[in-house]
């Protein structure tokens, strides 16, 4: 919003903030592109660039715009929702995923800058017969959540903070589990459930 | 978020000659660029995404100075062991900064680029902001919530406060900018990269249209290694400073040989204290003597309503620092 | 089963949440949905004066932009705080009035959410701008009821300046509180698709039946044309109970372009469109005998509110019920300022007031020379200090002698600042929680099948609590099956009535429908068995059947397994909507939370006073240099009646101390004075705690009975835990520094 000194509009019409019922009818067609081609779904019509991510070891060739955040390609044009988005500033991760390997928080992260690059989501982390991954697994066991909005990024966020050796004890693991706000406030069980896949994979 | 166009190109001419178009800025690991394009604080007409020249990546903990490519990431820096152990002051500005996933995506090229959090900056509904808008006045001035800006280095025109952590590190031990531009490559002391904002708080650093920062040098100093970054803030961690001190100390015996004191979270740019340094040369490092650099340091400082409690919590931050930075060179800790 | 009850039982929607496979509101998709983007006005007072919306229709991608002036009309519904389900009575293009920073004034549809969120940046407006007030001023305070008067918002008993005059000592003390927002980590979001007068709204929801019946009537529409889903809810904490105007903007955009519209509202946004905790000013006056017996209890409360609602959230109605004392006086006042209605936000009534009560409470301690725990020992009371009733159940000092004894209460040296720890100050505190048990009628269906498996459906809302698991639990334990048979749906409006999820109620009241539905179903069963002419019951009197554990029992001994019982029967499967109407319900409230409201009986009947109570105990530590404040014990023992499920009351009553860090030590929505906005509308410089801000927090669930609250005896656990929190940490750091700290949140800058 800026403050301008443009000659104020002659009052609209009911009708005049329609561009034409065709505009609404290819945006249709568009917005609901996910669910029909498969290979290269798109979310705009204008200034498409095609880029290619492997997600969750799937290779997935993708329409976007410049300005498509890779979270909006992941859950508006993949339809992969498990990733959330809590405030698309990165200022709470819970958009987080793994990106060649690294934590981030993907609505900081331009799609097109991830062509060619690895991701792993939420819905990468259980193996093909639907077993848990053992981070998910502990954050069931240990109720490292409630509302659970934030749980898709604290997951991947707690397998990236062992795998940076980040998980020493508990003060290390509150430091470096400090990226991912939880408003429910299962902090103390977010920190066990890290420890205990830390001690399953020592043990 | 304006639409744009983007280029990624792989080498540095090229690079170079992209972003020296106009409306054309540079992109690395975005955090602070897509953040305010999105706020729609940053329009750019296009980006330059120079994240594919490798050669910027990178850094080197040598004996005499510590190199860092500018594509460089915050976490693999400020998690390295040797760094650590080398100059301290540097690992711990970086990890006490921002979150693991932000430091994983950012480049020190950018962080010390970093923008301030002035509110009436970040909020395109207040129209009066120079630093946004140039001239059209300063909300924070008038009669807004300044509880949270400079109170070194600030203008009539803008108390924005320059809010990073590594540049307090860079701006206390000497460090060097180096980059490549349409005008050649060149080497800028760090303490010259950012400009006070004065008249023109829009203008921010010395950086040409164009110019790419390729790295940052730190010489190896004695204080380096006995060196600390205190950060004082109200949340344990993911919180910008309120105040903080990068500093260190070089120690022949009993006396302080060498001190390095820089101070942030107050300040329009990273900000060195060498009158708090000189204070402290020649002399014992005691609580008294630290305190009295502390005090030194915020001589000069000017409150706002709001951030009287700036002048007497930096000082302390600033002893603080000190008393570690000591333990540190005299082995005590 | 019984043991399922009272058991540590690992939530039944965790491998959803775990595997990003729950589905929230806005990770629905309909097929040709389009993206919703509001513009908000700059100003907070005023008028447009014009809305330039070109350059957003000119943007690629933007399909429409709706004003005041084209936006398709719907029925203006009323605000909460009037009887209706909106979260304000004032709605928002309307017309060009503004009257808060940060109202909606054009809404921009497109074919991506970044099209649309561009396209709205791009809408310019002008304004004949007004000079706006964002605080309120406590001078200029009024009294007045929910009802518009100011029925039972002023109490009087005894006299309180004689009370005052024979005390040994006084303390006339001030509190504030600031505006305060929820953040729950999922942004608001509502999801509308028409087809033709049939509509569709996903929307993450506290209460899917009052969106429904507002939502409806705004159109004139039956509710069978209106469907509300809202399964999963990231968070909530208040904000998410009333109608809100983005809901309603985004319902009448959908029907604009003909197609299904989404809007995600942006983290600064959300600081405007909805509600938030008011700001307060808490003044206490009490006076005490030598022994620190109260002979004196004044508290007055001002709380902010909007220009065009009245924001009642009685938090004296709860501390007056805390401490015994003969003269007693209490006044709930608002003052108004320019903003948006404030409304709920967990522990509504209580945060706020107990932060004030708690330690007025501590300072006459101090004053007195008494131990602040034998402070509580000495005033505690079995009886309700104004209304003269017993309490249903008390176990205030049972809860203090359990977390004193864990904490090592008996380790603190009474003088400020005697304790240390390396370059840290040490200090203790303690102070008292409590929350009043609210008791509102519902409905629950359960449909049992005799292959062992059982539905539970009910128009209720997990919003992070554990519902669906303590439902699952009930239902297991009476019907004797495993939980993980016992499958539960709710959030959704067509489901059997349930009330609000608000109050720490949920359990209580939709968990005693449930209940009551599984009696049913044993009941049915039973006639039917006992009906025929072989099996364990047969020929039995089914009136003299009873259900124990799953089990049918008759008189002599006899019994079969529920389960095996309705096996026999010639359907196989029954399904029966259980009741909960507590005898406190009286007709008018238990149709007003029918019709979507929330009427609420408690927490004072005519023969009880029904609280939950609870006693924290914080160890603080101050930084000797940077005056940093960290928390690193924090220890509460509660009794809440029955504990369904230990694991998910244990996470919901430690959140609610995580709370509490927040608003000691971190919360405050801030204010730019000149222009009324909001200054820190997002999450990073809106504080609130991060993991390494929460150590040790150790909640202890002490066993409770009360037979009176309801069938379950479940008292609410989801706000008590936040109630004392702040208190005992401001207690805490003026142990630890002697300074005395009157104002939330409590900063470094304070202990400069």
């Amino acid at each position: 919003m800026t403050k301008s000194s443009k000659p104020p509009k002659p009052g609209l019409s009911r009708r005049s903030f329609l561009g034409s019922s065709g505009a609404v009818g290819a945006a249709m067609g568009l917005a609901g592109s996910k669910a029909q081609a498969q290979d290269a779904p798109e979310l705009a019509a204008q200034e498409q660039r095609h880029i290619s991510l492997t997600v969750n070891g799937q290779r997935r060739t993708l329409g976007v715009e410049p300005r498509t955040t890779l979270v909006e390609a992941l859950r508006d044009v993949l339809g992969l929702t498990g990733t959330k988005i809590g405030c698309n500033q990165g200022q709470c991760g819970a958009c987080t995923v793994l990106l060649d390997g690294r934590r981030i928080n993907s609505c900081l992260t331009l799609a097109v800058t991830a062509d060619g690059a690895d991701v792993v989501t939420v819905e990468g982390l259980a193996d093909p017969t639907g077993n848990l991954h053992p981070m998910q697994q502990a954050f069931a066991e240990n109720d490292a959540f409630q509302c659970g909005y934030c749980t898709p990024g604290q997951i991947l966020s707690a397998i990236a903070c062992i795998d940076e050796g980040h998980a020493g004890d508990a003060a290390e693991i509150r430091e470096y589990m400090s990226g991912n706000l939880c408003r429910c406030g299962a902090y103390p069980n977010i920190v066990a459930a890290v420890e205990a896949v830390r001690d399953g994979q020592e043990g | 978020m304006r639409n744009f166009d983007y280029h990624r190109p792989t080498d540095i001419a090229a690079a170079i000659e992209a972003a020296r178009a106009d409306g054309a800025e540079i992109l690395a690991g975005g955090t602070t660029m897509v953040d305010l394009m999105k706020i729609g604080v940053w329009e750019p007409q296009a980006l330059v995404d120079i994240t594919s020249l490798s050669e910027l990546e990178g850094y080197d903990v040598g004996s005499d100075r510590i190199t860092f490519g500018a594509l460089a990431r915050m976490a693999e820096v400020g998690d390295d062991d040797a760094l650590k152990t080398a100059a301290p002051v540097l690992t711990e500005s970086l990890w006490k900064a921002a979150s693991p996933q932000l430091r994983h995506a950012a480049r020190l090229g950018g962080n010390i680029l970093q923008q301030t959090r002035c509110p009436y900056f970040r909020d395109t509904a207040y129209a009066q902001c120079n630093k946004r808008n140039p001239g059209s006045g300063c909300a924070a001035l008038d009669g807004g919530e300044t509880n949270l800006h400079a109170i070194l280095g600030g203008s009539d025109a803008c108390v924005a406060m320059y809010p990073g952590d590594f540049a307090q590190a860079l701006v206390a031990f000497d460090a060097e900018v180096t980059t490549k531009g349409p005008g050649g490559a060149r080497t800028i002391p760090f303490a010259d990269l950012h400009v006070l904002p004065g008249d023109t708080p829009h203008i921010e650093t010395i950086l040409n249209r164009g110019e790419i920062v390729t790295g940052i040098t730190v010489p190896v100093t004695g204080a380096l290694k006995a060196s600390h970054y205190l950060k004082a803030r109200d949340r344990e961690s993911y919180a910008f400073a309120s105040a903080s001190a990068a500093v260190g100390l070089d120690m022949d015996g009993d006396t302080v040989r060498d001190a390095r004191i820089a101070i942030g979270g107050v300040a329009a740019v990273p900000w060195r204290a060498r009158a708090a340094e000189d204070s402290l040369k020649g002399g014992p490092l005691t609580e008294e003597t630290a305190r009295e650099a502390g005090r030194i340091a915020f001589a000069d400082a000017v409150p706002l309503e709001g951030s009287e409690y700036k002048i007497k919590l930096g000082a302390d931050v600033v002893a603080g620092a000190l008393m570690t930075a000591h333990a540190r060179a005299t082995g005590g800790e | 089963m019984a043991q399922t009850i009272n058991t540590a039982v690992t939530r039944t929607d965790a491998p959803r949440k775990v595997t990003g496979t729950a589905t929230y509101a806005a990770d629905v998709l309909p097929a040709g949905m389009l993206h919703g983007a509001l513009a908000t006005s700059s100003i907070a007072v005023g008028t447009l004066t014009s809305l330039d919306t070109s350059a957003a229709e000119a943007e690629p991608g933007v399909v429409a932009v709706l004003t005041h002036e084209t936006l398709p009309d719907y029925k203006t519904v009323k605000g909460f705080y009037a009887g209706g389900p909106g979260s304000a009575s004032f709605w928002p293009m309307e017309g060009p009035e503004i009257k808060y920073a940060g109202q909606p004034i054009a809404y921009v549809v497109a074919q991506t959410a970044a099209a649309a969120r561009r396209g709205a940046q791009l809408i310019s407006a002008e304004y004949e701008v007004g000079t706006p007030n964002i605080h309120m001023d406590p001078a200029d305070s009024f009294v007045i009821g929910a009802q518009g008067d100011n029925k039972g918002m002023v109490t009087t008993k005894g006299d309180i300046d004689a009370g005052l005059a024979e005390a040994a000592q006084t303390v006339d003390v001030e509190y504030t509180t600031p505006f305060q927002h929820h953040n729950p980590m999922e942004m608001f979001s509502a999801t509308a698709e028409w087809r033709g007068d049939r509509l569709t709204v996903w929307m993450p929801s506290q209460s899917v039946r009052t969106l429904r019946g507002g939502i409806a009537a705004a159109y004139d529409l039956p509710e069978t044309s209106v469907r509300v889903i809202s399964p999963f809810v990231g968070g909530a904490f208040g904000s998410k109970a009333g109608i809100t105007p983005y809901t309603m903007l985004t319902i009448a955009a959908a029907k604009a372009v003909g197609a299904p519209v989404r809007l995600i509202v942006t983290r600064p946004q959300m600081y405007t469109v909805a509600t938030f905790r008011p700001e307060s000013v808490q003044k206490f006056r009490l006076g005490a005998d030598a022994n620190g017996k109260l002979t004196a209890f004044e508290h007055i409360e001002i709380a902010q509110t909007s220009q065009f609602d009245a924001v009642v959230n009685p938090g004296t109605h709860i501390t007056r019920a805390m401490y015994a004392s003969p003269n007693i006086h209490t006044e709930q006042r608002l003052a108004r300022s320019d903003t948006n209605t404030g409304g709920f936000m967990r522990a509504p009534n209580e945060m706020q007031t107990f932060f004030g009560l708690e330690q007025a409470m501590d300072e006459l301690a101090h004053k007195v020379g008494v131990d602040p725990v034998e402070m509580r020992r000495v005033n505690d009371t079995d009886r309700h200090p104004v209304e003269d009733v017993p309490f249903s159940s008390r176990s205030l000092m049972e809860c203090y002698d359990s977390v004193s004894e864990g904490f090592g209460w008996q380790n603190r040296t009474p003088e400020p600042g005697s304790m240390t720890d390396g370059d840290w100050l040490v200090g203790y505190g303690c102070a008292t929680a409590t929350y009043p048990t609210n008791i509102l009628a519902s409905n629950a269906r359960v449909r049992m099948q005799g292959t062992g498996n059982a539905y539970i459906e009910l128009a209720a809302h997990d919003v992070g609590t554990g519902s669906y698991t303590i439902f699952a639990q009930i239902a297991a334990a009476r019907l004797g099956l495993p939980v993980g048979a016992c499958d539960v749906v709710m959030g959704e409006a067509d489901l059997p009535v349930a009330p609000l999820s608000g109050g720490s109620t949920t359990a209580a009241s939709a968990g005693s429908a449930v209940h009551d539905a599984c009696l049913r179903i044993a009941r049915m069963v039973a006639t039917e068995v006992t009906a025929r002419s072989e099996g364990p019951l047969a020929g039995l009197d089914p009136a003299q059947v009873t259900l124990d554990d799953g089990v049918l029992r008759g008189p002599g001994g006899q019994s079969q397994p529920l389960v095996e019982a309705l096996a026999a029967t010639a359907a196989g499967e029954v399904e029966a909507v259980g009741e909960f109407r507590h005898p406190a319900l009286t007709d008018q409230l238990i149709r007003a939370t029918f019709a979507g409201g929330y009427g609420t009986a408690g927490p004072v009947t005519p023969e009880f006073a029904m609280f939950a109570f609870g006693a924290e105990m914080a160890e603080v530590h101050v930084h000797r240099w940077t005056h940093e404040i960290r928390v690193p014990r924090l220890h509460g023992s509660f009794a809440a009646g029955t504990i369904l499920n230990r694991k998910t009351a244990h996470s919901q009553l430690m959140g609610g101390m995580v709370w509490g860090i927040g608003s000691a030590l971190h919360e405050i929505t801030e204010v730019d004075k000149p222009r009324a906005r909001f200054l820190n509308a997002n999450i990073a410089e809106y504080l609130i705690p991060v993991n390494a801000d929460v150590r040790e927090v150790r909640v202890e669930m002490l066993d409770e009975q009360d037979d009176y609250v309801n069938p379950l005896g479940v008292k609410g656990i989801g706000e008590l835990g936040i109630v004392g929190t702040a208190a005992a940490i401001a207690n805490a750091v003026h142990h630890a520094t002697g300074k005395r700290l009157r104002k939330l949140p409590i900063r470094m800058s304070d202990l400069v």
